[in-house]
């Protein structure tokens, strides 16, 4: 007998077909059709549902789907990342798309928010999170990974922008669960770091909440990392219910300070926070460069924000990473001093051999009117860079005429996205 | 000597029928189009157009006679070709309204002469009969015997199951 017209058809076509269904529900009835329409189906699949796998990692249920997918082998090697994160909602992070451009990342979110609030709410559905389990289930997880070395992981531990006050409470240790188990598990392949105040760097005797710098392994596990983000929303002085006195203000700074000096080899770091951690007042910088991004030898995004800055040190840090920069992001970044230090950062920019993406909020320009100087500086005909991206706000219009007449020329702007 | 646009090339299908017809008409097919270059002589020699019946490539050409002047596909558009499952505009739907035998051999034929805007509405067609059935429903549709395991089934629906708790 002769098989249907459909089977027929050489894989590849079939393949073809399936790319052209809707992913939910269609390419998954499609799996259950029969072999050949499973195997045509099957990469598809993968790239949708397998290839980057996201976990919160305090709910024991999704560690056990992650866990089974990396159970089996035809699955496991589809994995491209698997990133722990501290969101419930397990949304991609800012600092985690592409080229770091902020994509709109909260599409969808209020859907994801009523089913995660409905399903977490009604009881304690989380377990401690000293819990054997979870610990297990995370060692596991890493050890599933490790024979596959372009497989990363990534740890997210930024802040759920969208979900209630209370979630990051239950958060705090999270960090050290995956850390031990990265040490029993013998992993050390951490690709992205992200961090914020919800870790908190508190010696281990206070609470079991810190961030245990001192376990065997942990500081070399990050020497792998490529892309390192620590975000801060509120000065650690305005950090309430539990948060942090001048003491553990001093372990926070030197905690970082640590993290820091263990990161080998960036491409991508990612700094939005009050330079002083402490408070929003401007302290002077006591190294030449705010950051010492000088040591990395193929940093290609640079992201600064919400911080105070003397010109000297943004000059100089971007001097370090001159050759290798190719993206760049100034988030409510603000210079000490007058408006005409920024033509200057420009004409840095325009030096930079391989930039070729910027985004500046344009709250910097505020009460700053920028001249025709500076916009003859960033014509569209210079082939350095090619594009250059804005985000005026609309209180922040003093800088409309630069804007009007980048515009003019085809250059384009984002929408602003709440991604801050 | 004829211009490019008024020119003609003869075809033989697989069951040796002569079909003559315009060459823009041919050149949608990027297979023929490179022969008429390696031959060099358009006209003269017949294209032997071995994996087609006569009827297949009567209804391929016809296609390609109401497509031959569309622009030529860019690369932005095979990188969107994901968002459009249900985008076929009238005229396609209308040609694509054959039987299933047909329907197949003129995807086949369109994936052998290298017609990738004819081998998208062939596959889109298909993927639009796929659209909201079930397994079952869709073993229906196209005559299609389930030879999974009961295992193999289970496994396949654990991993939807993984894939839709995302």
């Amino acid at each position: 007998m002769e098989p249907p017209y459909i089977l027929q058809l050489p894989p590849e076509i079939l393949t073809h077909i399936a790319s052209f269904v809707k992913v939910e529900p269609d390419l998954l009835e499609l799996r259950l059709t029969c072999r050949s329409l499973a195997a045509a189906a099957f990469d598809l699949f993968a790239n949708e549902f397998i290839a980057n796998l996201r976990c919160f990692v305090l709910d024991p249920v999704r560690l056990h789907r992650v866990n089974s997918i990396l159970s089996r082998p035809h699955l496991a090697r589809k994995v491209r990342e698997v990133t722990f994160t501290v969101d419930g909602c397990e949304l991609p992070r800012w600092c985690l798309s592409g080229i770091s451009m902020g994509p709109d990342h909260c599409k969808g979110m209020e859907n994801f928010k009523r089913e995660y609030v409905a399903h977490t709410e009604v009881d304690n559905y989380f377990r401690p999170t000293r819990d054997p389990i979870t610990s297990i289930l995370l060692r596991d997880i890493l050890r599933s990974v490790k024979p596959f070395p372009k497989c990363i992981v990534t740890i997210d531990a930024t802040y759920p922008l969208h979900l209630d006050e209370d979630l990051p409470r239950f958060c705090l240790t999270f960090l050290n669960n995956i850390l031990e188990a990265m040490y029993v598990a013998e992993y050390n392949n951490i690709g992205n770091f992200y961090l914020s105040e919800l870790v908190s760097f508190k010696r281990p005797s206070d609470r079991g909440v810190s961030l245990s710098l001192h376990s065997p392994g942990i500081l070399s596990s990050l020497e792998n990392v490529k892309s390192f983000g620590y975000k801060q929303v509120l000065p650690l002085q305005e950090v309430d219910d539990g948060g942090f006195d001048e003491e553990n203000v001093v372990d926070q700074k030197a905690g970082l300070d640590i993290v820091m000096q263990h990161l080998m080899d960036l491409n991508e770091f990612h700094w939005h926070a009050p330079y002083d951690l402490w408070s929003t007042e401007f302290v002077p910088c006591p190294t030449p460069t705010l950051f010492d991004v000088g040591r990395f030898n193929s940093l290609r995004v640079l992201s600064l924000g919400g911080m105070i800055c003397k010109y000297d040190k943004l000059r100089d840090t971007l001097h370090a990473c001159k050759s290798t920069l190719t993206d760049l992001r100034f988030d409510e970044l603000h210079l000490e001093h007058s408006h005409d230090v920024w033509k200057e950062v420009f004409y840095v920019l325009r030096g930079m051999p391989v930039l070729k993406n910027i985004r500046v909020d344009g709250r910097l320009m505020k009460g700053k009117p920028l001249d025709q100087h500076v916009a003859q500086f960033l014509l569209p005909g210079d082939e350095k860079l090619k594009r250059y991206r804005f985000l005026p706000e609309q209180t922040d219009l003093d800088a409309s005429s630069f804007l009007d007449w980048n515009l003019e020329h085809g250059l384009t702007y984002f929408e602003r996205d709440g991604g801050f | 000597m004829a211009s490019e646009g008024e020119q003609t090339v003869k075809l033989v299908s697989s069951d040796n029928v002569e079909i003559v017809t315009e060459r823009k008409v041919a050149e949608r097919s990027m297979l023929i189009k490179n022969m008429i270059e390696d031959l060099g002589a358009p006209g003269e020699e017949p294209i032997p157009i071995m994996n087609v019946s006569e009827a297949v490539l009567r209804k391929v050409l016809e296609w390609c006679t109401h497509h031959k002047n569309d622009p030529a596909p860019s690369q932005d558009d095979d990188a969107d070709s994901r968002k459009k499952t249900t985008d076929i505009e009238d005229w396609d739907q209308k040609f694509m309204q054959v039987d299933q035998e047909m329907l197949f051999e003129i995807i086949l034929a369109a994936n052998y002469m290298d017609i990738k805007a004819l081998l998208d509405v062939g596959c889109k067609t298909v993927a639009n009969m796929i659209k909201g059935k079930s397994p079952e429903e869709i073993r229906k549709t196209f005559n299609i015997q389930n030879d999974f395991t009961p295992e193999e089934e289970d496994q396949i629906r654990r991993e939807n199951e993984w894939a839709e708790d995302r």
